[in-house]
């Protein structure tokens, strides 16, 4: 806002990025960010609605609509176009646990019905955000709070993803002992591993680990509940115990075949490859001269996408078993845009190989390969009343030594629900909103689904709201 | 806990009263809580001579340590201060008071929400309509919010929403959703989304008509219920002025409610004469209703005549008090033209109207409304509060037809925000006591009732049939459904969507149609019909003021009590609704006997007319419904100059010639009363003393007050003083007079005045536009300097003024213009001319003679870019 008429007289600017050549040498995040001067005029492109639909938290035709945290963000966008950093910055830490997080991988259901989008481009929030925290950590507006008064009481919480962290920092800061258990050797959950990190780089999520570490609250890493640290135990050591342990079961890659070696699930590919890449160590899932191919073309499917390219793959294939979206967005604002979009994994890909490498309405019907895959049939299908059914005479062979599986997940898996002794029907925690039972809460994923990282964030505020309504 | 301030302030004010020595001591209130206009003006208004609010001095010494102002610590406080002083002032005038020490204890404020308890023991003898809360729920409220506070881990407020929406906050009537909702209904013209749209709105509770119950033992089938096309002929979108909004919405909506025989009104800010005629495919881009405001913005006899009803607006629901404003930035060339003023001028429409000062005066303007416009309903804008029952009646014997109940709810993006949150009850007290006081006094049956505020619903509308309404205004509802998001920029002109501004660049972006309109009005009716099935009625006429199918949720039972505006079941009878309309009766004025017949050839023909005639008093509204029929034939245009002459002798009476079109030329030779000339349309009026008279005519009166209120264009010379208040928003006409009153040419936009004698003090406030000649140096002390300069005459001027003498003793064969003209010395005279007129008048000049295409709005964006 600051300027009425900045919406009329600065265009929206995209942040420049490296050349697909240069970036995919690495594994950095590949953005460049604005000058100030340029990143007041985004904020000032802000119109200050009257009714902002941006921090609107609604769902519209199933989909989530607006910022799920309800950041205030026509409020920081005008203090950022007044120079006013620091005061913005707190105005958006009123709301968002991690906006470091959320400003790097959230896809912006803020922006997607922002009003300016009705007859234009949209409002870059996710960039004044992001540089809202740089900012902060910059300058040094964001010291661990040592002095927090405690009340005693022991709250342990499961995962160390976005919806545990934002639920252990949310008790924290109101005063409880919070210990954060992780079965991985890194916290920060799929922040950490299902992420790669020229999307979200991991020094990020260390420095917050570090900063909540300094707060007070405990991690413990490799410990795995119910199995390092049995349930009775934990029920005993604490007075809460919160699950976020999001969905770890994936939906289930049935084709034929399916058992070769070279077939793996996105999120081990991804979780092997951000540790090797940590540890300094070579890919143990190395796609390096290898034709690629990448089964499910969400969020998942982009990251497989981009870490296969800047491996080194011969090709990459990403079979998409939906219809390809229309070219442009066809549903009215404020409903979430429905045009297809080239993220950065695909457009990566599309420069390297030099063509499309999506192919919809597609997906496998047998691997090949003795031991290991060396090539994949492939049909297409039609999705007709909630089933997906062949379309004749479509199937095709193409190479393929490295099939990456990202079908998204299905919830908890049984193993899981065994180790912490919860009743589970279809993969789902049984539950009563938040509550397990007396002592335990779940939220995040593991709760809902598989969703976005700021619905888990809103979700672990919730769930410890809801901890804290229980001892008032 | 401290208490609150307002309460222990009062309470300590209303006991020393009660003890007969709030004399003896001045109160002085020094606390952390107040921090906004309105609270100083409660405080004041309730007993408190001085205020020191401390948190409000702290926070500004805050901002000053961290370096937010741009001003040093003493300047901030310093300007604070003038500020919250200068608000305080404006609220004061608002209400028609003078002095701080007037306004102390006074106690002109009106409660909804306390419990009577409260208000009797604390805030005695302030109105309280509904019951509400007592100390306990008070003092609940103030722990809540400490409590909050303390709950606090930084030095951040809350965002709580109260004017910009925030998630989960203060409950707003529009939010995502529902604007969602009521779009997509309105533009997919689905019924269902709608009833989405009015479940939302059954969630929250924000009007007094959340809290009612409505009885539905006696259900009728939904086929016996009338039909929606009759229904929504009761429909009216609100006013919303042409300025305020684009051309592009303003048609819109004149379309769309013209298509279904319902009615949009123009506004105060006038119409464009190209849209009296029909478009090509049938649409009619006429305003049905042409509402009269305190500024009459471009209310001519053709504007008059092409109205089915007219509006007298008392006062806005939003902000009673008030006169619309239109900033400077959105007066572009084509909205000056359509209010006759000047571009890039802000437009404040005085708070009165000038020409209505009692309830006698409102009988007369409807009276020459009436002869503007035999076939118009008339109808009289009012806005709840209390008392509003008792103004009622007056106007009902005033002749009015129509009267509008306005609720407090109902109102601008552009108004200040004390106004938004503070003034104005909701309609349903206003309109449940002018129901009650009307039905009372034998006076229900003279007039439709109508009201507007948030009319959303078929529930809203069924609950407002019940406490007595039978024609409905919507104004956000149909402004969202052509796609306003509610932005609440109205003041800004950067309306994103097209809607409120009349910027180019955002004006291309509007999308709404009138289907969407049309679309909103139906469901709406559609909705209401369910309802009436299910209160079982079968019209609304017959529905009309049944409050007992009323009665208070259980869960508000305590918490507020209705009884006073459910109360008077007793009275529905048949007498208690509207009957029908009574044609204007005026077939005993001059103007149908006499001037109609006696000028019908010179009106078909190339014939000309003089006319002869004596008149008295008695006589009003003198050559105004000659005009209204003349204009019927031919528009603005009018006839030839001079074609109808008439030559009146005697005493004419009020409003002698009113609205008075082009081609017809009046004169009276004697004297004349009180707003002569009124809304002048391009006539000329001529006023001279008899020539048997023995005075100086440059010594005495010749006619009464506000003469050529609203003048827009045409002439009229005066040998001898007008009152006061001479040419008060004179927006074309030329004036000669040979003195004036008091307030002469107060908020004048356009034309000429010539003054050839003493001015009365406060010339020229707030002036605009035009140019005021004026004779005598010594008159140079009572010009207001606000806005105009004062300036010698150059040659053009010279000129100017000798033409105008010339035809004034050519009019009025006067002999000391005459003697004037032989002795003419240029440096006797000055003119008086408005600041911001000068630089655009100099400014388009240059743009013309640069050969600019649009040298108006070449100037118009010069001229805001200066601003």
């Amino acid at each position: 806002m600051g300027k009425n008429t900045g919406f009329l007289d600065y265009p929206r600017l995209n942040k420049q990025e490296l050349s697909v050549e240069e970036r995919i040498k690495n594994f950095f995040d590949f953005h460049i960010p604005f000058d100030e001067e340029k990143q007041k005029e985004q904020a000032a492109r802000c119109m200050n609605c009257g009714v902002p639909f941006c921090q609107s938290a609604m769902k519209v035709n199933g989909r989530n609509v607006g910022c799920p945290l309800s950041n205030l963000i026509p409020e920081w966008n005008h203090l950022i176009y007044l120079g006013l950093y620091e005061e913005a910055y707190k105005r958006l830490a009123k709301t968002a646990p991690f906006p470091e997080f959320t400003g790097s991988v959230c896809p912006g259901l803020c922006e997607a019905c922002c009003s300016c989008s009705i007859n234009g481009d949209s409002v870059g929030v996710k960039a004044n955000e992001l540089f809202l925290i740089d900012q902060a950590f910059k300058n040094g507006w964001i010291k661990p709070n040592k002095n927090i008064v405690r009340n005693g009481i022991r709250v342990a919480i499961v995962g160390s993803g976005p919806a545990g962290l934002s639920a252990a920092k949310h008790l924290n800061d109101r005063g409880y002992y919070v210990t954060v258990f992780e079965k991985n050797d890194r916290f920060g959950g799929l922040l950490m591993y299902g992420i790669p990190n020229m999307k979200l780089e991991k020094s990020i999520v260390e420095r917050r680990i570090r900063l909540l570490q300094d707060e007070g609250i405990i991690f413990v890493n490799n410990t795995k509940i119910g199995v390092d640290y049995s349930m009775e135990n934990l029920r005993n050591d604490y007075d809460e115990i919160i699950f976020a342990c999001g969905t770890s079961k994936a939906r289930p890659f049935t084709a034929k075949g399916n058992d070769k070696k070279g077939v793996y699930y996105a999120v081990d590919f991804l979780t092997k490859t951000t540790k090797n890449l940590l540890d300094e160590k070579k890919f143990e899932i190395n796609c390096k001269g290898k034709d690629v191919v990448i089964v499910g073309g969400g969020d998942t499917g982009n990251d497989c996408v981009g870490t296969a390219v800047r491996e080194g793959a011969k090709s990459v294939t990403l079979l998409e078993i939906m219809k390809e979206p229309p070219e442009t967005n066809t549903l009215p604002w404020p409903n979430y845009p429905n045009g297809k979009k080239t993220d950065y994994g695909v457009f990566e890909a599309n420069t390297v190989y030099g063509k499309d490498i999506r192919r919809y309405q597609t997906t496998v019907e047998e691997v090949l390969g003795e031991d290991s895959v060396n090539g994949i049939v492939i049909k297409r299908v039609n999705f007709v009343a909630g089933k997906f059914e062949d379309i004749p005479d479509t199937k095709e062979t193409i190479p393929c030594d490295l099939l990456v599986v990202s079908m998204g997940f299905v919830g908890t898996s049984e193993e899981d629900s065994d180790s912490y002794e919860m009743k589970a029907e279809k993969n789902r925690i049984q539950l009563k909103g938040f509550a397990y039972d007396d002592k335990i809460s779940v939220c995040g994923d593991m709760k809902n689904g598989q969703s976005l990282v700021v619905i888990a964030e809103k979700d672990g505020i919730d769930c410890a709201e809801y901890v804290i309504s229980k001892h008032k | 806990m401290a208490i609150p301030s307002l309460l222990v302030a009062s309470a300590l004010h209303q006991h020393l009263t009660k003890m007969s020595m709030r004399t003896h001591v001045s109160i002085v209130l020094e606390a952390a809580e107040p921090r906004e206009i309105h609270h100083y003006a409660a405080l004041i208004g309730f007993g408190v001579n001085a205020i020191c609010p401390y948190l409000v001095y702290e926070t500004i010494e805050e901002y000053h340590k961290r370096g937010y102002l741009k001003t040093g610590l003493k300047t901030a406080l310093k300007n604070y201060n003038e500020g919250a002083l200068k608000a305080i002032c404006k609220i004061i005038s608002k209400m028609g008071i003078s002095t701080i020490q007037s306004y102390l204890g006074a106690q002109i404020f009106e409660c909804i929400g306390l419990s009577d308890d409260v208000i009797g023991e604390y805030f005695t003898n302030t109105p309280n309509s509904i019951g509400g809360i007592g100390l306990k729920e008070i003092e609940a409220n103030y722990i809540k919010i400490y409590e909050k506070a303390q709950e606090r881990g930084d030095d951040t407020l809350d965002s709580i929403g109260l004017h910009g929406y925030r998630n989960r906050e203060q409950e707003h009537i529009y939010d995502p959703l529902s604007i969602m909702y009521l779009q997509s209904a309105c533009q997919t013209g689905n019924y269902d989304d709608y009833k989405k749209f009015t479940e939302r709105l059954s969630d929250k509770v924000i009007n007094i008509r959340d809290t009612l119950n409505l009885e539905f033992s006696n259900p009728i089938a939904l086929d016996e219920v009338e039909s929606v096309d009759s229904i929504v002929e009761r429909f009216k979108t609100g006013a919303m002025s042409y300025g305020s909004i684009s051309k592009e919405a303003h048609e819109c909506m004149a379309i769309a409610m013209n298509r279904l025989h319902a009615k949009s009104n123009t506004g105060e800010g006038g119409e464009e004469r190209e849209r009296f005629t029909l478009d090509a495919n049938g649409d009619n881009r006429s305003s049905a209703i042409k509402q009269v405001a305190s500024g009459r913005f471009g209310v001519t006899i053709e504007y008059l005549t092409n109205a089915k009803e007219i509006q007298i607006k008392m006062a806005q629901g939003a902000k009673p008090g008030e006169g619309g404003q239109l900033p400077g930035s959105k007066v572009f060339p084509w909205i000056a033209k359509a209010r006759h003023s000047t571009p890039g001028v802000s437009l404040i429409s005085p708070p009165p109207h000038h020409d209505i000062y009692s309830i006698e005066d409102l009988a007369q303007l409807i009276f020459d409304l009436k002869n503007a416009n035999r076939e118009a309903r008339i109808s009289v804008k009012l806005v709840a509060e209390a008392g509003v029952g008792t103004i009622a009646a007056g106007v009902v014997k005033t002749g009015a037809n129509t009267i509008l109940i306005s609720g407090y709810d109902g109102g601008t993006g552009a108004s200040p925000r004390t106004s938004i949150y503070n003034a104005g009850i909701p309609w349903e007290i206003g309109l449940a006591e002018t129901h009650q006081t009307l039905v009372m006094n034998g006076l229900r049956d003279r007039v439709r009732l109508e009201t507007d505020g948030k009319l959303l619903t078929g529930r809203d509308l069924a609950v407002a049939i019940l406490l007595g309404a039978e024609e409905f205004g919507f104004a956000t509802g149909p402004l969202i459904a052509m796609g306003c998001i509610m932005m609440r920029v109205c003041n800004l002109n950067t309306c994103p969507v097209g809607v409120a501004t009349q910027d180019e660049r955002l004006r291309a972006r509007f999308k709404g149609k009138p289907e969407y309109v049309m679309n909103f009005m139906r469901f709406i009716a559609m909705e209401l019909r369910e309802y009436m099935a299910l209160l079982g009625f079968r019209t609304i006429d017959e529905m009309v003021g049944h409050t007992e199918l009323l009665s208070l949720k259980k869960e508000f039972k305590g918490r507020i009590d209705p009884k006073k505006i459910l109360f008077n079941q007793n009275v529905v009878n048949k007498d208690s609704i509207f009957k029908a309309y009574k044609m204007n009766s005026l077939e005993n004025t001059i103007d149908y006997r006499v001037l109609l017949p006696l000028s019908k050839e010179a009106m078909n023909g190339d014939m000309s007319k003089i006319i002869d005639i004596e008149i008295s008093n008695v006589n009003r509204s003198f050559g105004t419904l000659l005009s209204n029929e003349i204009t019927k034939m031919y528009g603005e245009t009018g006839l030839k100059d001079d074609k109808i002459i008439i030559n009146a002798t005697g005493n004419a009476g009020n409003s002698f010639g009113a609205f008075l079109t082009k081609g017809v030329s009046i004169s009276v030779t004697g004297d004349a009363n009180d707003y002569l000339g009124k809304g002048l349309s391009g006539g000329k009026i001529a006023v001279m003393p008899s020539p048997s008279a023995t005075f100086d005519s440059s010594e005495n009166i010749i006619c009464g007050n506000v003469a050529l209120y609203g003048a827009t264009s045409g002439e009229c010379y005066l040998d001898g003083i007008a009152g006061e208040r001479f040419g008060v928003r004179n927006s074309g006409a030329k004036i000669v007079s040979l003195g004036c009153g008091q307030h002469g040419l107060e908020y004048m936009t356009g034309g000429t005045a010539l003054i050839l004698g003493k001015i009365g003090r406060n010339f020229a406030a707030g002036m605009s536009g035009g140019v005021a000649y004026v004779y005598g140096l010594d008159n140079k002390a009572m010009v207001n300097l606000e806005l105009a300069k004062i300036l010698p005459l150059n040659a053009e001027d010279v000129e100017n003024v000798k033409t105008l003498m010339a035809e004034h003793v050519k009019r009025t064969s006067s002999k000391k213009v005459a003697n004037l003209i032989e002795t003419f010395d240029k440096d006797d005279y000055f003119k008086v001319l408005p600041n911001d007129y000068a630089k655009m008048v100099s400014l388009i000049k240059k743009h013309t003679a640069n050969g600019d295409s649009n040298p108006e709005l070449a100037a118009f964006n010069e001229f805001m870019e200066g601003c």
